[in-house]
């Protein structure tokens, strides 16, 4: 019983670091073939002062490489997780903003690989989608299937994750006297 | 929790090390300005019978606007854009939002958006091709926008050589109390 929830959150986490991690990895690809024009799609969000558009056009691939890389192979996943998450959160809250304003305006989430995809509610529930992913790896971990436990690197124990082992205890644990 | 942190700012650090030195290869600035020689004002009229342009005053029903309650000073470059209007010697683009262009526009003015350029080529440019000389102008919100001028660098780019911008946008257009058109346009 308990090996198989262990497959079954092995799975899970499996499934959530590839879809976060694969999906940050195509999307910087795609974007670093053109940079130009990532940077003109950053500029029609009216969000950045024009100054920063080719800081943010040029970092923010590199970052979801990085980011996308340690999520898919496992390594440091929690903290891949979070730096994720939170790239995933601005790209969210960007375009939400943008459908507020009313704007029409080129997505650039994915580069040359849709072309002109325009803004939607359906891009804000995918990004909305990928965060939710990167919650599941930030409070479980990497799981099995990773680097962080294949290398035996001691991954640090979460409270979710203490939770879970103190319910699966024997109920006949009685508690430590204090000392 | 400390290890966590440590381990996100170092691959934070990874990330925009590896962005700074791509772009200070890549030079790290915006690339070439597509609003570059777009010229700022739409042209006078050219009179039937002659070369030279047609005076603002002359042919331009200034009283329309001023009947409709405009009230305010109506610059030269709205009464050419007004006086081509009048006439149909021009092609209006409005590079304003769909919803901004459903709100109101120009009347007979095209929605041509300039996120229809991006990874793709808008269907009406065949139209436009048709006649390379036409007059075009495009406008969008006035002030801090520069889609107007993006579009028509990319018109430009396509080899349409008579493209104007109306600077002041939309807004003069409205404040002038000339005519406007509500719902979808005609592409």
């Amino acid at each position: 019983m308990a090996e198989r929830e262990h497959i079954g959150k092995t799975t899970l986490l499996m499934t959530c670091r590839f879809i976060a991690g694969g999906a940050f990895l195509i999307a910087a690809l795609m974007k670093l073939k053109d940079v130009s024009a990532l940077m003109l799609s950053i500029e029609s969000f009216e969000l950045l002062p024009t100054v920063l558009v080719p800081f943010a056009a040029y970092t923010v691939p590199w970052i979801e490489i990085v980011s996308g890389l340690a999520l898919v192979y496992g390594f440091w996943s929690r903290s891949a997780a979070v730096l994720a998450g939170m790239t995933y959160l601005i790209f969210t809250v960007a375009l939400a903003s943008v459908l507020l304003r009313g704007m029409s305006v080129d997505c650039g989430c994915f580069g040359a690989l849709t072309g002109g995809d325009a803004v939607t509610w359906l891009s804000v529930l995918r990004n909305a989608f990928f965060l939710g992913c990167c919650g599941v790896v930030l409070a479980m971990g990497g799981g099995r299937a990773s680097l962080d436990h294949s290398s035996g690197h001691r991954v640090p124990e979460s409270r979710l994750d203490r939770i879970a082992r103190d319910s699966s205890d024997s109920p006949s644990v009685t508690a430590e006297p204090a000392s | 929790m400390k290890t966590h942190t440590v381990r996100f700012v170092i691959l934070l650090l990874l990330g925009l090390g590896a962005g700074l030195a791509h772009g200070v290869i890549g030079g790290l600035k915006m690339p070439e300005k597509p609003e570059a020689g777009v010229p700022k004002a739409p042209p006078r009229v050219q009179s039937e019978d002659a070369d030279t342009p047609v005076s603002p005053e002359s042919s331009v029903p200034v009283e329309s606007a001023e009947v409709a309650g405009g009230g305010g000073e109506i610059s030269e470059e709205l009464l050419n854009l007004h006086e081509h209007f009048l006439n149909g010697t021009a092609i209006i683009l409005d590079a304003r939002t769909r919803d901004e262009y459903v709100e109101g526009h120009i009347p007979g003015s095209f929605h041509a958006p300039f996120e229809a350029f991006i990874g793709q080529v808008p269907d009406y440019m065949d139209l436009l091709l048709g006649d390379p000389g036409q007059l075009i102008i495009i406008y969008c919100g006035g002030g801090d926008c520069h889609a107007s001028e993006s579009v028509g660098a990319k018109l430009k780019e396509f080899g349409l050589e008579s493209v104007f911008v109306f600077e002041s946008g939309y807004p003069a257009w409205v404040d002038a109390g000339f005519e406007v058109e509500q719902g979808e346009g005609m592409w």
